[in-house]
């Protein structure tokens, strides 16, 4: 197990620190190519776009955590769902509806002549990558409210006199302000490692970041000093989302005796009472999910179906026929690809994460060591881990799809790991105990007791990582070769040819995938008794 | 059901000098202890004396760095040897249920047949009868997760007793179950190990429970028996000062006995001030011991009729009858029970006389 560890992490990441500090061009020419013009523009557009991303992130996140967890705002339950579900949207799908509905001649243009021409460029990918951070924000910010005994004490500051309002600002924020600031350093790093929102929205816009540099390094320059280059950059961008990482574990670690100390939810009393504006706030809600997710997938399904160049309004003149060509030809072989793919990186997860969770019953150094490891490149930006696999391997795998198994299951191992950690975290050794005592066999109690408890989880991690193998971009844009493209490559590329239609319905099926997939695994989940895998991993994955 | 009554001459449970050691700390040290066939006997200890590692011994899910460890004459486990714990024929009640969680409140029970072989439909027959005594007809088909704590330690009882063990082992099972059900389960524990005839061990750190249910106790401290007795002789002869804590005496003083005489005492508080005149039939020992003055053996007189005087701090109701705190003159602070309502008033003033009082080696 270790030595897989090794061989699918340590060496990657190795020969990329060895790449970048001693490649071709040495140590002092890894600065050179960091002092470059282009080098140190990407890197300052990287975090502009971050910083606002993250700020509007957070206030998104933060204001939608307080609605859900403190007000009394109608339907509460069903938003609770809503604000998380285009997370499990691939980033790039959203840009693009998001240049189909409000871009020139989108959908806005032609019904209400209204377009924002600047969502190409930096504002566009710093909003919409707040928008993409701000379901992660809600989701830490929520989960402290609702732990631990801030309900009491908001109850107690009431009861001392103080108004909701002033409650909120000097007993509910100060509180959840350690998860507001591991939000925001967790918003921060997926922002700056995100490649597919900068890819339709920044590459046109000439703006480069430090994720689309690597990705024009690699597919346009080629040769050793763009991969000198591109290895110095990730080691740059990696070096970056660890220290912050690395940070917000700290924060979250020495908040959380607080968070974590057990108590009453607190009163059914929202603090946040609209009263007879519900209705209003509300709406207002419902129009912020519109404004963002529902009317760019509307206009991603209308230009899906338009004539190519042209967007068409009248049902009667939509055809079918950008369906047709992407469910053929070469499309479809790509789809058939990233399925291949996707199915065995999340088979072997899923049933290694299960192996590892067993050997690592008996926790053994080496198997911390192992599991930290694997955990590695999920917090890693795509990019950087693309580029570590690409340095090890290419030699023998270049172009192959095997290399790009390999990077899936190196970057997902840690959805399986977890998963099965927390299934085995509810398994105690007295369930195994009590089979033994019952006359089982070690072997016949492994196969009734804790087999059985491990397969929601086994199952559970292959719906997750089956879906981001379908909707990983990073990763395999800098990986793929000429007969080794994936289904987002084939997106991306047809973006870059500019087929809107084409593009569009690309992305419906991918979103339709996403869709099925997920309502299965819900379905399924809900259908079982035990949720064991309910807490999952806690950190959702960053858009590829 | 139930093994027959074995020969008097084979223990049903015997540990010959068995030692427990955890990574190089002994947890357990040389305990001896035999138990006969289809006695009820309740280990009992504070948190840490090792009960629940003796019994994890007796399961086989812990192994003795040395002694000898015998089940129905059989030797399951020496520092050497072990028998696999599916192959030992015991019952194992957990603390914390420990219901497989995939599996209905039946699957759980009758999984002791099935591994053993049993059809289907005879062990689940079997099962519905053990669910039907514990309690729990009609609720075959739930999953253990919906039950109430009560209910699923039920459940695990049935588990326990499914499988026609030699043993029942039940660790702390009370524990986790809340205050208004553990009568009605400590009674129903009572009821059918008894009615099978089957030798159970149980360990609590509630010595009440243990009186209540045990036929013998084993009091754990220190890494070894403190003492083994039946709980009346455990109350009324406790070997030491531990003991008689443990057991729930209220006033147990470490003393220095000044004079003894025609059954009478005089002795001061070691650790403290304060001098107190006890009745007791035996004294063995000339300078330090224990003094154990039964609540229920305190006896309130006037003011002049007693050997010492005291001052009454407040009077309760505890259990039906009245518990009074007094103290005496010379500071000594002491518990009594009285028959009847509380009707003493704080502040007024009465003789005492503590009658039979035990004297136990000092500490």
């Amino acid at each position: 197990m270790f030595l897989i560890a090794l061989l699918l992490v340590g060496y990657p990441l190795f020969e990329l620190i060895r790449s970048a500090l001693a490649g071709p061009l040495g140590p002092s020419g890894a600065w050179h190519t960091i002092s470059t013009r282009p080098v140190a523009m990407a890197l300052l557009h990287t975090i502009e776009v971050s910083a606002a991303a993250t700020a509007l992130a957070t206030l998104l996140g933060v204001a939608m955590a307080l609605l859900i967890a403190r007000s009394d705002l109608p339907y509460r339950r069903w938003f609770a769902g809503a604000w998380v579900a285009p997370l499990i949207i691939p980033a790039y799908v959203i840009g693009l509806a998001w240049l189909d509905a409000y871009t020139q001649a989108g959908l806005t243009d032609q019904v209400i002549h209204l377009s924002a021409g600047w969502i190409i460029g930096p504002v566009g990918v710093a909003l919409l990558l707040g928008l993409q951070g701000a379901p992660l924000a809600y989701l830490l910010v929520l989960a402290a409210l609702s732990s631990g005994r801030i309900g009491e004490l908001e109850d107690a500051a009431r009861i001392a006199g103080r108004a909701p309002a002033r409650v909120l600002w000097e007993i509910t924020l100060p509180l959840v302000k350690t998860a507001i600031f591991g939000s925001m350093l967790l918003v921060f790093v997926s922002s700056a490692s995100d490649f597919g929102i900068p890819a339709i929205l920044a590459i046109p816009a000439s703006y480069s970041t430090v994720t689309t540099l690597i990705y024009s390094d690699l597919s346009f320059a080629g040769g050793s000093h763009a991969i000198a280059s591109a290895s110095s950059l990730s080691a740059v961008l990696g070096l970056l989302a660890i220290i912050l990482l690395f940070t917000s574990n700290r924060v979250s670690r020495t908040s959380s005796s607080m968070e974590r100390a057990a108590g009453h939810a607190g009163s059914a009393r929202p603090l946040i009472a609209f009263g007879r504006y519900r209705k209003l706030a509300v709406s207002g809600c419902l129009f912020i999910l519109v404004l963002t997710t529902v009317i760019p997938l509307i206009a991603l399904y209308i230009t899906s179906v338009s004539p190519a160049f042209r967007l068409e309004l009248a049902p009667s003149h939509w055809v079918a026929s950008a369906y047709i060509s992407a469910l053929s030809g070469s499309n479809i072989s790509a789809l058939g690809r990233s399925a291949l793919i996707s199915a065995v990186a999340a088979a072997i997860v899923a049933t290694g994460g299960a192996v590892f969770a067993l050997w690592n019953r008996r926790s053994t150094r080496l198997a911390s060591l192992s599991s930290t490891l694997l955990s590695l490149p999920f917090a890693l930006p795509g990019s950087v881990v693309a580029i570590a696999i690409l340095l090890a391997w290419q030699r023998w795998l270049y172009g192959s799809l095997l290399i790009i198994l390999i990077a899936y299951v190196a970057r997902f191992a840690v959805i399986g790991i977890r998963t099965s950690a927390v299934t085995m975290g509810g398994l105690s050794d007295d369930l195994v105990h009590a089979a033994r005592a019952s006359g089982a066999s070690a072997r016949r109690a492994s196969r009734d007791v804790i087999w059985p408890v491990l397969v929601p989880g086994i199952v559970t991690s292959f719906a997750i990582v089956f879906l981001l193998g379908i909707h990983e971009l990073t990763m395999s844009s800098l990986l793929y070769g000429p007969s080794t493209q994936t289904f987002a490559v084939a997106v991306l590329a047809s973006e870059e040819a500019g087929q809107t239609a084409l593009t569009a319905s690309l992305a419906m099926v991918v979103t339709v995938i996403t869709a099925l997939v997920a309502g299965v695994a819900l379905f399924a989940r809900s259908s079982r008794k035990i949720v064991a895998a309910e807490a999952g991993i806690e950190v959702p994955p960053w858009q590829e | 059901m139930g093994p027959q009554p074995q020969a008097p001459d084979t223990c049903a449970v015997e540990l010959r000098n068995v030692s427990i050691g955890y990574h190089g700390h002994a947890i357990l040290r040389d305990i001896d202890l035999a138990i006969e066939p289809g006695e009820l006997v309740a280990i009992v200890g504070p948190s840490g004396s090792g009960k629940s590692s003796l019994l994890r011994a007796l399961g086989g899910f812990l192994d003795p760095s040395s002694g000898s460890l015998l089940i129905d004459g059989e030797l399951v486990a020496d520092g050497q040897y072990s028998v696999a714990p599916e192959h030992r024929r015991v019952g194992f009640v957990f603390q914390q249920y420990a219901l497989w969680p995939h599996m209905s409140v039946r699957e759980n029970v009758s999984y002791p047949w099935r591994t053993r072989g049993v059809g289907e439909m005879e062990r689940n027959r079997l099962a519905d009868e053990l669910l039907d005594q514990v309690g729990l007809k009609g609720l075959e088909n739930r999953s253990p997760g919906s039950l109430s704590g009560g209910q699923q330690q039920r459940v695990a009882l049935a588990r326990g007793l499914a499988g026609d063990p030699k043993l029942l082992l039940l660790d702390e099972p009370l524990s986790s179950v809340d205050a208004a059900r553990r009568d009605e389960l400590q009674s129903l524990i009572s009821d059918v190990v008894r009615a099978r005839h089957l030798t159970t061990l149980i360990t609590t750190h509630d010595q009440r429970e243990a009186t209540a249910l045990a036929d013998r106790i084993v009091v754990l401290g220190d890494g070894a028996i403190a003492q083994c007795a039946s709980p009346l002789e455990l109350h009324d002869n406790p070997a030491n000062g531990f003991v008689a804590r443990f057991m729930g005496a209220l006033n147990v003083f470490d003393i220095e006995i000044v004079e003894f005489r025609d059954g009478r005492l005089v002795a001061r508080l070691s650790h403290d001030f304060g001098e107190i005149i006890a009745r007791t039939s035996r004294c063995d020992f000339e300078e330090r011991a224990i003094l154990v003055a039964r609540p229920e053996a305190i006896r309130l007189t006037s003011v002049d009729g007693g050997d010492q005087e005291g001052i009454i701090i407040r009077s309760v109701l505890n259990d039906g009858r009245s518990e009074v705190r007094i103290v005496t003159s010379s500071g000594v602070e002491l518990r009594a029970f009285e028959s009847g309502m509380p009707t003493r008033v704080a502040g007024e003033r009465v003789g005492l006389v503590l009658e039979n009082c035990s004297v136990l080696k000092g500490e």
